[in-house]
C-alpha cells in the first residue's frame, strides 16, 4: 500500500512538473539558429511629405488657456491683462425690504495664478497695473501702452515671497485652503500642491483701487513681468476656470434698524467679480505668414502635412520608429521659459484648413522648441505611422499645433516642402518581412 | 466496442491531439525539424530495439497482425533538455508532449486494421538572441525572440494480414500534416523603437506542412524464439505553405531497416535492429543520411516486466559531421483488469553531440493502453 501511495505521489509530482515548459534557448548563430533573420532597415524618406501649407486664424489670444507676460528688450514685450463684470454700488441688506443702502469699500484683491517662470533669473517681480474697463477684442498693444508705461498699482517680487517662511496654522488653513506666504506689504502667495503653480494676490486699498460707480463697478487690470533677466511668466486664463484672473471685492454696508431696540450694526462681506474678458498684446506683432510651415503665434496658426506613403510601408512590414524633421527658417526668439511644443496630431478628414483635428487621439506626438535653437525639431510619430501603416484608407495627414496654443507670442517656422533643401522629411525605421517557414 | 470503449478511446485522441510534437534538438533548428521516435513506452524503454515487433508502435504496420482485440494506447513524454553549445553558458529547457496515438483491431481473423498519428518532424523550439545593431550610425542594442511551436505530424492507416502463420504482412499510408505558430519578436533597449508599452515589434505567422507516405514491412517467425523483421517507408514530398501559398518543397527521404526478437526463454525477451534513413535527398544545407541500431530486453513476466535498451543513431541535420544520438532506457509496466488496461512507464537518457553543441536529455515515458 505504501508503494502504491508514493507511486501516486510521483505521478501526482510529474503531472505538475509537467505543465510547464521552457522552450527558449540562447541561439548559437548561424548553426543552431533558423534561416531566417529578423531584418531591420532605416530610411530617410526626403520626399513623401507634400502639399504641406500653414492656416493662420485657429484661435485669438482671448482664446488661449494661458497669458504670457514677457518683457525681454529688443526681442518682445507681452502683456496680459481682463476686465471683471458690473458690481452694484448698493445693496438691500434685509430679504423682505427693497429698501438699499450703500456698499462702502474697504480694500479689494487681485489674484493672477502663475502657471510657469523662469528659475534661471533673479528679482522676479510682477507689476499691476489698472486699465480702462473697455478693454475688448480689438485691443492692441498701443492703445494699451500709455497705461501700462504709467506707475504701476502695485508690485510684488516672486522669490521674495517664496522665500518667506509659510504660514500654516490652522485660521489660515480655514481661510485659505492651504498655507501661505505673506510680505509686509500684504502680498499673499500660495503654492498649488497639484502642480506648484503660484496664486499671488495683491492687496490693494482704496486710494489704490477705488471703486467706480462711473464704471459700474467693473475694473480691468494688467500686469508687466520684470525680472534681472529672461523676465517671462505665464499666468492662467479665465478659459482654465480655477486659475483664471480673479478680482474680490471687500466691502461693508449698515444694516438700518428700525424696528427692535438694537442699533444699527454693520455687515462685512466680500464679492468675488467674474471676468467679462482676458487676453494679452504683445510687440511686436506676429510677422505675416510666407510659404514656409508657421505654428504657433497670435492669432494661431497651425500647418497642414500631408504624408505620401509609400505602398511597400503597407505590406507586412513594422515600423518601429518614424521621426518627422522639420527645419526652423530661423531660431524662435524670445525668454527661454517661453520653449513651446509643436504637437502633430492627425486629422479625421483631409479638408485643407478646416480639417478636424483628432484631439483625443494616442497617436498624437510632440517635440520641445527651444527659444533661440535653429536645431532640427524632431517629433516621434511612430505610433501614428504604424497605424497608418496597417490601414491603407487612413487619410494621411497631421496637422502641426503650438501647444499650448494663443498662449504666447511664440511661433515657429518650418521650411516647407517648396524649400527643396530642407523640406520636411521623414526617418522611418521598419522590420521587413519575416521569412518564416524557411529551415 | 462497448460505450465506455468508445468513450476511452476519444479521451486517448483528444488529450493525444492537444501536443503532439516529440522531443526536440537544437541540431534540428536549421533543418527540417528533429525526426520524432514512432515508438511507444515499450519500445522506447528498450531503446526502441522492440519498436518494429511492437503492434503498438507505428514504425511498420506488419506488427499490427498481433492484435487480437480492439487496442489503443497513447504515450505522454516530459523531457529535461540541457543544451551546451561549445564555450557558451548551458541552459536547461523543458516540455511535454503527448507524441504516438496507435488505435487497431482486426477486421477479421487474418487482417489487422490500425491507425494513428506520430510525430514525424518536431519544429518546436525557441532562440534568443542578444545583438547590437546599427540604425543610422547609431548603435541600438536589441533582443530577438524566434518561436516555432508545432510539428509535422504522421497520420497513418495501416492494415496487416497473416499470411499464414509463421508470415505478417502489413503496408499503410500516411498523411504528412501539421503547422507550426511562428513568432518572430525584437525587442529594442532605446524606448523610442517599436511597440510604445512592449518596445517591440512582433510577427507572427502559421506555417502548414503537407506530404504523403506509404510503408511495407514484413514479419516472419522463423522458430517460436526467433522472429525477423523488415520495412521499407517512402515519403513523397514536404510541401511547407503560408497563406499566400508554397513557399517550400523538400523531397523526404526513404527508410528502411530490420530487426530480430529472440525469446531466450518464459522471463527473458532480447531485441535489436538497425535503420537507414536518407535524409540528405531533402536537399537542406548540412542534411546527413542517418543510420540508428538499438538493442534491448524484457526481463519478467508479461504482466509487470522490466526494461532495458541502449541505442545509437545519427541525426539528420546538424553543421558538419551527422551528430551523434546515443541512449539509454529503462522502464517498468503494470497490466490490470484482466490484462485491459496497462500502464508503462519509462526513462530515457538521450546525449547528442555535433559539431559546436552537446546536448543532454532526461525523458519521462508514460504509457496507457487499453483493451476494452
Amino acid at each position: 500500500m505504501k508503494l502504491r501511495h508514493a507511486l501516486k505521489y510521483c505521478l501526482l509530482l510529474l503531472t505538475v512538473a509537467a505543465c510547464t515548459e521552457q522552450p527558449l534557448a540562447p541561439g548559437v548563430c548561424p548553426d543552431f539558429c533558423p534561416g531566417a533573420q529578423i531584418e531591420i532597415h532605416d530610411t530617410l524618406f526626403a520626399t513623401v511629405i507634400e502639399r504641406d501649407s500653414s492656416f493662420r486664424g485657429y484661435l485669438q489670444a482671448y482664446q488661449g488657456d494661458a497669458m504670457t507676460a514677457t518683457d525681454v528688450p529688443g526681442v518682445v514685450d507681452s502683456r496680459p491683462f481682463f476686465t471683471t463684470d458690473t458690481m452694484f454700488a448698493r445693496i438691500e441688506p434685509v430679504l423682505t425690504d427693497t429698501t438699499t443702502v450703500p456698499k462702502v469699500i474697504d480694500s479689494v484683491r487681485v489674484r493672477f495664478v502663475v502657471v510657469r517662470w523662469p528659475r534661471n533669473t533673479t528679482n522676479l517681480r510682477l507689476k499691476l497695473y489698472r486699465l480702462p474697463v473697455n478693454v475688448d477684442t480689438t485691443t492692441d498693444f498701443a492703445s494699451l501702452d500709455p497705461y501700462f508705461t504709467a506707475p504701476p498699482v502695485d508690485s510684488l517680487n516672486i522669490y521674495d515671497l517664496l522665500a518667506i517662511p509659510a504660514i500654516g496654522d490652522t485660521q489660515t488653513i480655514r481661510l485659505w485652503g492651504d498655507s501661505i506666504r505673506v510680505d509686509s506689504a500684504g502680498h499673499v502667495l500660495q503654492i498649488s500642491q497639484g502642480d506648484s503653480a503660484l496664486a499671488v494676490y495683491f492687496k490693494l486699498d482704496t486710494l489704490r483701487a477705488p471703486f467706480s460707480e462711473a464704471d459700474t463697478g467693473r475694473s480691468a487690470w494688467g500686469v508687466r513681468v520684470a525680472a534681472d533677466s529672461n523676465a517671462s511668466m505665464t499666468v492662467g486664463s479665465t478659459q482654465t476656470g480655477a486659475r483664471s484672473p480673479l478680482v474680490r471685492w471687500f466691502y461693508h454696508y449698515t444694516i438700518p434698524d428700525t424696528v427692535s431696540t438694537k442699533p444699527d450694526s454693520v455687515a462685512s462681506k466680500d464679492k468675488v467679480m467674474p471676468n467679462r474678458f482676458d487676453s494679452f498684446v504683445f510687440d511686436p506683432p506676429t510677422p505675416p505668414d510666407d510659404s514656409n510651415l508657421a505654428v504657433g503665434g497670435v492669432p494661431s496658426a497651425r500647418a497642414v502635412v500631408r504624408v505620401n506613403m509609400p505602398k511597400f510601408l503597407h505590406d507586412s512590414i513594422d515600423i518601429v520608429r518614424a521621426t518627422l524633421l522639420l527645419v526652423p527658417v530661423s531660431a524662435p526668439q524670445g525668454a527661454p521659459i517661453d520653449s513651446f511644443y509643436v504637437v502633430a496630431r492627425p486629422v479625421l478628414g483631409d479638408l485643407g484648413a478646416k480639417s478636424p483635428v483628432n484631439s483625443a487621439s494616442s497617436l498624437a506626438d510632440s517635440a520641445i522648441v527651444r527659444i533661440g535653437s535653429a536645431d532640427t525639431v524632431r517629433i516621434e510619430l511612430t505610433t501614428l505611422f504604424s497605424a497608418w501603416s496597417r490601414d491603407s484608407t487612413a487619410v494621411t495627414t497631421f496637422m502641426l499645433e503650438h501647444s499650448p496654443e494663443a498662449s504666447s507670442y511664440t511661433e515657429v517656422r518650418f521650411y516647407s516642402s517648396r524649400t527643396p533643401a530642407y523640406r520636411p522629411a521623414m526617418r522611418i525605421t521598419y522590420v521587413g518581412r519575416y521569412q518564416f517557414g524557411r529551415p | 466496442m462497448t460505450r465506455r470503449s468508445v468513450s476511452l478511446l476519444a479521451v486517448l485522441i483528444a488529450v493525444g491531439s492537444s501536443r503532439l510534437a516529440a522531443q526536440n534538438s537544437q541540431f534540428g533548428i536549421q533543418g527540417l525539424g528533429t525526426p520524432g521516435k514512432p515508438e511507444s513506452v515499450r519500445a522506447r524503454s528498450t531503446a526502441g530495439a522492440f519498436a518494429p515487433f511492437d503492434a503498438f508502435s507505428p514504425l511498420t504496420d506488419a506488427s499490427l497482425a498481433d492484435v487480437r482485440r480492439l487496442s489503443a494506447s497513447i504515450l505522454g513524454v516530459t523531457s529535461w533538455r540541457t543544451v551546451a553549445p561549445t564555450g557558451e553558458p548551458e541552459s536547461s529547457l523543458k516540455e511535454t508532449r503527448f507524441p504516438v496515438l496507435v488505435v487497431a483491431g482486426p477486421l477479421t481473423r487474418r487482417l489487422v486494421v490500425g491507425g494513428g498519428f506520430s510525430t514525424y518532424l518536431d519544429r518546436t523550439y525557441g532562440v534568443i538572441l542578444h545583438d547590437t545593431i546599427d540604425i543610422g550610425g547609431v548603435p541600438q542594442p536589441v533582443t530577438d525572440e524566434i518561436t516555432s511551436d508545432g510539428a509535422i505530424v504522421d497520420l497513418r492507416l495501416a492494415v496487416a494480414a497473416r499470411l499464414s502463420r509463421r508470415l505478417a504482412l502489413g503496408v499503410g499510408v500516411h498523411g504528412l500534416t501539421g503547422s507550426t505558430r511562428e513568432i518572430a519578436k525584437r525587442t529594442f533597449a532605446d524606448t523610442l523603437y517599436g511597440d510604445p508599452v512592449t518596445h517591440s515589434s512582433t510577427a507572427r505567422d502559421e506555417v502548414a506542412y503537407r506530404g504523403t507516405g506509404a510503408s511495407a514491412s514484413l514479419l516472419l517467425d522463423l522458430s517460436q524464439a526467433l522472429r525477423l523483421t523488415g520495412w521499407l517507408r517512402s515519403d513523397t514530398q514536404l510541401h511547407t505553405e503560408l497563406t499566400a501559398g508554397t513557399i517550400a518543397i523538400h523531397d523526404l527521404p526513404v527508410s528502411y531497416g530490420a530487426g530480430a526478437l529472440w525469446r531466450a526463454g518464459t522471463q527473458l525477451t532480447l531485441a535489436g535492429n538497425a535503420s537507414w534513413s536518407t535524409w540528405s535527398a531533402t536537399g537542406v544545407a548540412n542534411s546527413h543520411d542517418t543510420f540508428s541500431w538499438s538493442v534491448g530486453a524484457e526481463i519478467g513476466r508479461f504482466s509487470a516486466p522490466l526494461r532495458i535498451g541502449a541505442r545509437s543513431s545519427e541525426m539528420p541535420f546538424g553543421v558538419g559531421a551527422a551528430p551523434k544520438e546515443t541512449g539509454l532506457s529503462a522502464g517498468l509496466a503494470k497490466q490490470f483488469s484482466g490484462g485491459r488496461g496497462r500502464l508503462d512507464f519509462g526513462v530515457e537518457r538521450l546525449e547528442r553531440t555535433g559539431t559546436g553543441m552537446t546536448e543532454h536529455v532526461w525523458t519521462f515515458l508514460l504509457g496507457f493502453t487499453v483493451r476494452p
